[in-house]
């Protein structure tokens, strides 16, 4: 019995993995939206989670510090990307890499996968030579290819669309498997498919190598690195005391050269098996218990005086650590009940229900909710609007884009086409978001579209909620873009979905909707 | 039901090479379903093609899960007792590392230190040679990324996808040899690593000295840290002054599907 007591106390979580649980739960605070399927779209996203997390998850509470990295670099042609460098430099000078270790949600999945029992690939020299290709992937994904194409004014976050596993386990997996998103699943294709396969690589490969992502992928990690040795939090080699055993370097599952090198998440293994209690973590002195219980000689003058003095600190430090752990889990409380409870979805009011058979709505087979969308051209507004539920006799077909949108823009001439070739039977209106990206709408409009037969128009911000726009939430938009809605000659709606339409797509929708 | 140590020993070799195994399988079957919904031509997914897809692989999915959870519970009763101690390490480096800790180099010939030096210059050389490798193809997939760049108006997401993903497919091209040449510097490493760990073996032992730099550092790591920290805030407030800020909330909260792989 006792064995097996023994052997059950091994499954009990260790302080480390506690944080990991409590830092994915506070980055992922938002639990309501894995039940209703929407995003949490609050201030709190103006802030940058340290570690890895998918701002396309449901329950993520902040942004992505990777995705958004590379959507500021995507535009700095337009915008120096000051914010987002400084939020990165303070994350990385603070902890290093001790986010790797101790506060990344996907470090903790990568952990929780090692535990599978099944045989490990040590480390050898192949796995130090591949930890640099975290660095290649850094500096060409994340910053070569978002500048590049930014003067071509096309946003295209390289590493989010061909590499990064936490937007297809968190976004796709995540958001789209909830029944409610059950119609986005038409804009997945090979894209997807091929995010797919390299999730299940990962996924696979973090069973047999210990933190494979973390070692030979994440750019992120790479990033943090680069702080490791001047970062506040973190591990320490104490030289002086360092016979230079290896033991550190063995028993650490990570590529580290030395203790506290770019390589090393600060899991602390090495901390126990030090023979000279050389190595200790950074900034533990008022916290954490001293690494040697002092023992002055037999007969020393102040022996006394140094044993009180040690049990002293040892007390006070305890004390702190119930503090800190309390201020954390009352912190954790007010997120959760902020996320779920307080912060509530903006919703917008719809003008008032139709006379008919049909009510208004934003489904399809329902009357289209109108609004008199502001158009503008390549000066600016131009003072006109028009309202796409008004417009009877001719198919009307919405699409909302941002300037921002990569995907959306490319889609664009596709809708002039039609426009131009359907001119007697179709309306095209682009909506844009009212938040411009590197180019402005006008600017854009005037480079690109200066003939165009298409009416440009802008959305405008719903109130009280600065990330929402109006017409797109009216119509059932739910944070996702490009989205296209067509109407039938009698403003019915037959078409709307979330996902880039090629021509002939938008051609076989305009051919089957009839002409009265 | 008491197992000899023998049987124990054949469980905990066993048990973990079969659900390795399972797991990859399952792995695989996971990507070749993907792959037959992609197949499957426009918008191929549906919750309908997922769960005909899915469904085929249920019964492999549900034996490995079943099989981790037992293995795991095995493991955990049939471990063996006490912890293993971490051994030092015994790669060629590291014992040369701990050998120039306590030679006493002063007392070396003028032969046996040239001999130190050549081997020393000899891997620095290889190492060096082989990063160049890497930088030179690095420059080079750049350049035709650059120039395979073919985005224009009217190129399709699929038109652009394939564009990177031939330059990757070129990097990678290039990266083979780069890494067999890795492969290949690595016995040529040791070969000359345990040569040099023999001579400086020869060498009488001394008190291993403190490295002087350790407590110059102290005083400089602050002020670094001061510093960085302020031109983070300096930063932080700029970007809130720019746009910076808000382009963070919307770039969260309104998703290009295609920038993050929905697509």
């Amino acid at each position: 019995m006792k064995k097996i007591l023994a052997r059950l106390k091994s499954l009990i979580p260790t302080k480390r993995r506690l944080i990991q649980l409590y830092a994915a739960l506070l980055f992922n605070a938002n639990i309501k939206g894995f039940f209703n399927g929407k995003l949490y779209k609050g201030p709190v996203k103006n802030i940058c989670t340290p570690g890895l997390n998918c701002y396309s998850c449901p329950g993520a509470s902040g942004a992505c510090p990777l995705g958004s990295l590379q959507n500021a670099l995507a535009e700095s042609n337009k915008r120096a990307p000051y914010y987002v460098f400084g939020i990165i430099i303070l994350w990385g000078i603070l902890f290093g890499r001790f986010i790797c270790g101790w506060l990344c949600p996907f470090g903790l999945i990568q952990d929780l996968l090692y535990k599978i029992k099944t045989p490990k690939l040590k480390k050898s020299r192949v796995t130090k030579i591949l930890s640099c290709l975290k660095y290649v992937i850094l500096v060409f994904f994340v910053f070569v290819v978002p500048i590049m194409y930014s003067f071509r004014n096309f946003p295209l976050p390289a590493f989010c669309k061909y590499i990064c596993p936490a937007g297809t386990l968190e976004g796709a997996i995540g958001l789209l498997s909830n029944a409610v998103n059950e119609s986005r699943l038409s804009l997945l294709g090979p894209l997807f498919t091929w995010k797919f396969a390299l999730l299940c690589s990962f996924v696979l490969g973090c069973i047999f190598v210990y933190r494979l992502f973390c070692r030979f992928i994440c750019p992120l990690g790479a990033l943090y690195g680069l702080f490791n040795r001047i970062s506040v939090l973190g591990i320490k080699l104490e030289k002086p005391k360092c016979i230079d055993c290896g033991l550190c370097i063995s028993t650490c599952k990570m590529d580290i050269r030395e203790v506290g090198d770019r390589e090393c998440i600060s899991c602390g293994d090495c901390v126990a098996v030090c023979p000279t209690k050389a190595i200790s973590y950074k900034g533990g002195k008022i916290i954490l218990p001293d690494n040697e219980i002092p023992t002055p000689a037999d007969g020393a003058e102040d022996r006394e005086a140094v044993l009180a003095s040690y049990e002293k600190r040892e007390k006070n430090k305890k004390l702190l650590r119930r503090i800190i752990a309390a201020v954390l889990a009352v912190s954790l409380s007010v997120a959760l009940v902020y996320f779920n409870f307080i912060d509530r979805e903006k919703t917008v009011s719809p003008p008032p229900s139709g006379d008919g058979e049909l009510e208004y709505g934003y489904l399809v087979g329902e009357l289209c909710y109108g609004y008199d969308v502001p158009l503008l051209n390549k000066d600016g507004y131009t003072g006109e609007s028009f309202n796409p539920a008004e417009n009877h006799g001719k198919i009307t077909v919405i699409n909302f884009w941002g300037t921002w949108c990569g995907p959306c823009k490319a889609e664009l001439p596709y809708f002039d086409r039609i426009a131009r070739e359907y001119a007697d039977t179709v309306t095209v209106i682009a909506v844009s978001t009212s938040y411009d990206g590197a180019q402005t709408a006008p600017e854009y409009v005037g480079e690109n579209f200066a003939d165009s037969p298409i009416l440009w128009g802008r959305d405008k911000v719903l109130e009280d909620a600065a990330g929402s726009d109006y017409y797109y939430t009216l119509l059932g938009g739910e944070s996702m873009y490009p989205m296209t809605v067509v109407l039938d000659t009698n403003g019915v709606i037959v078409y709307s979905d979330v996902k880039p339409l090629d021509y002939d797509g938008l051609r076989a929708i305009i051919d089957s909707v009839p002409l009265e | 039901m008491k197992l000899s140590e023998r049987a124990k020993g054949i469980i905990r070799l066993l048990l973990p090479i079969l659900l390795g195994a399972m797991l990859t399988v399952t792995a695989v079957l996971f990507i070749l379903s993907a792959c037959s919904i992609n197949s499957m031509g426009e918008s191929p997914y549906t919750y309908g093609s997922v769960g005909a897809a899915f469904s085929k692989i249920a019964a492999v999915v549900y034996i490995t899960i079943a099989l981790t959870v037992v293995t795991g519970a095995v493991l955990l009763f049939l471990a063996p007792d006490g912890k293993k101690r971490a051994k030092p390490p015994r790669d060629v480096l590291s014992r040369l590392k701990r050998a120039y800790r306590t030679a006493d180099l002063s007392t070396a010939g003028e032969r046996l230190r040239k001999k130190i030096r050549f081997e020393q210059t000899l891997r620095r050389s290889l190492r060096l040679a082989n990063f160049s490798l890497l930088a030179i193809g690095l420059v080079i997939t750049l350049c035709c990324a650059i120039n395979a760049d073919n985005y224009a108006e009217g190129v399709t997401s699929h038109e652009l996808t394939a564009s990177v993903l031939n330059v990757v497919i070129a990097a990678v091209i290039y990266l083979t040899p780069a890494a067999l040449v890795a492969l290949l510097r690595m016995p040529i490493d040791s070969l000359s690593a345990e040569y040099e760990l023999k001579l400086v073996e020869k060498l009488p032992r001394r008190r291993a000295a403190m490295p002087e730099s350790a407590e110059r550092k102290a005083p400089y790591l602050l002020a670094v840290r001061l510093s960085v920290i302020a031109i983070c805030a300096v930063l932080i407030i700029l970007g809130i002054f720019n746009g910076g800020m808000n382009d963070v909330l919307q770039k969260a909260i309104k998703i290009c599907t295609e920038c993050i792989g929905l697509g």
